[in-house]
């Protein structure tokens, strides 16, 4: 096998000891060499000079890439902090002028007031409601109204201790007594569907335009007078029905909705 | 023993190579008797002794013939290396590969030296080749024939 090897490259075959007095001879002449001054030596020293520096060149370049590389994967890390920290100083801001705008609301509204922040959402298709972070221990109680400062949310179904159940509008089970702000003209708020409510038995040469606000009604034993609740996106006259059919937009965006207020006790209802 | 033997044998080569064999030269260029004792020395004694012989035998013949001290040790170091690489399991090869062998081991010689020598000129590599280095180690190669045909048999084993 060594011999087939040796015929392949016969520098296989030299020992190290070999290679050893190669690298000592060749160091000894190379000393003699560069002794001489003259004109020969002048240009191989140049040419080593010129080999090691670009040799040096090599190795800087690679030491500079991966210096680079460092940089940039400390960038790239710094980067992702930023953009979260950014992100958080956004959500903060956000949150900051919600909070500003409810406090606001809070102080010039009649009511008395609880705050409550969103914990959870129900998911199901027929059952719309959220879930508060106040309960019975902050006064909660059943069948409170629920609201936020553009209008009305729902009502309080369920209270436990720390946390309670708001029942919204957009659900199929939930029922408001409600008029049109302008002419007066009562109707019961059900859910039609989708993000649309519907102002029912409402009799058909009832004076309701386009665009008429929607507020509860003092009917209501549950809500106070004069809760935004919607405006009047959709008026359907039918020659086979007594009452018209008004769809109503509520005036509250639940799909962007984190706070909201519940109401403990109305001092006197809102001006209509 | 051995040490006298060789070094009365590289002493007689040197004095042949600065003295004799100049006169011989064609167009400028000399056989390399000195060359032919370190490959001969390369195969009885192995690459290290070779070496350390071309180191020695290299400066002398700088000192005693070249203003550039260095480039005859340098050259003669590299070809004794080469010897004694090639030449390690010589009589497992053939005449031709022994041949071709030796043949690269004087061309290696002839190159490196001239390369040094000629640094300063401006030389392309054609003529380095053709007009310094094969010529050289051709004329070796002959040096070598006839002193295989005069000495001898079994010699070089």
């Amino acid at each position: 096998m060594k011999e087939l090897r040796f015929t392949q490259n016969p520098f296989l075959a030299v020992t190290r000891r070999e290679y050893f007095t190669l690298l000592i001879s060749l160091a000894i002449s190379l000393v003699f060499l560069f002794s001489n001054q003259s004109a020969q030596v002048e240009r191989l020293r140049t040419l080593m000079l010129g080999a090691w520096g670009y040799g040096l060149k090599a190795v800087s370049w690679y030491q500079s890439m991966q210096e680079m590389q460092e940089e940039l994967s400390r960038l790239r890390a710094r980067t992702t902090r930023l953009l979260l920290e950014n992100s958080q100083l956004r959500e903060a801001a956000l949150e900051n002028a919600r909070l500003r705008a409810m406090l606001e609301f809070k102080q010039k509204s009649d009511f008395d007031l609880i705050s409550a922040r969103i914990i959870a959402r129900s998911a199901e298709y027929f059952v719309k409601t959220l879930t508060l972070d106040v309960g019975s221990d902050q006064g909660i109680r059943k069948n409170m109204p629920v609201i936020a400062p553009a209008g009305l949310v729902g009502k309080i179904l369920t209270v436990s201790g720390n946390t309670s159940e708001a029942q919204l509008i957009l659900d199929h089970n939930f029922r408001a007594a409600c008029k049109i702000q302008r002419s007066r003209i009562h109707g019961i708020l059900v859910y039609e569907g989708g993000r649309t409510c519907r102002l029912a038995q409402v009799p058909k040469n009832a004076d309701v335009k386009l665009g008429d606000v929607v507020v509860t009604s003092e009917i209501s034993g549950l809500f106070p007078t004069g809760i935004i609740v919607g405006v009047v996106k959709k008026i359907k006259r039918s020659d086979y029905s007594l009452f018209l059919q008004i769809d109503v937009e509520p005036a509250v965006d639940f799909d962007t909705l984190e706070e909201v207020f519940v109401i403990k006790s109305a001092s006197q209802p809102i001006a209509n | 023993m051995k040490f006298i033997q060789y070094t009365v044998l590289f002493a007689a080569l040197l004095v042949l190579q600065i003295v004799v064999l100049p006169f011989f030269a064609i167009f400028n260029i000399v056989p390399d008797a000195v060359l032919i004792g370190l490959i001969y020395l390369a195969m009885r004694e192995g690459g290290v002794a070779a070496m350390f012989t071309a180191l020695a035998v290299g400066f002398l013949r700088d000192a005693f013939t070249s203003h550039f001290l260095g480039a005859y040790m340098l050259s003669y170091v590299v070809a004794a290396f080469l010897a004694g690489a090639l030449f390690k399991f010589r009589e497992k090869l053939s005449s031709q590969i022994q041949m071709a062998y030796l043949f690269a081991v004087l061309f290696s010689f002839q190159l490196v030296y001239f390369s040094l020598y000629m640094l300063d000129q401006k030389l392309n590599l054609a003529q380095l080749i053709f007009r310094f280095s094969l010529p050289g180690a051709v004329y070796t190669l002959v040096l070598v024939a006839i002193t295989h045909f005069l000495l001898p048999r079994g010699f070089w084993r």
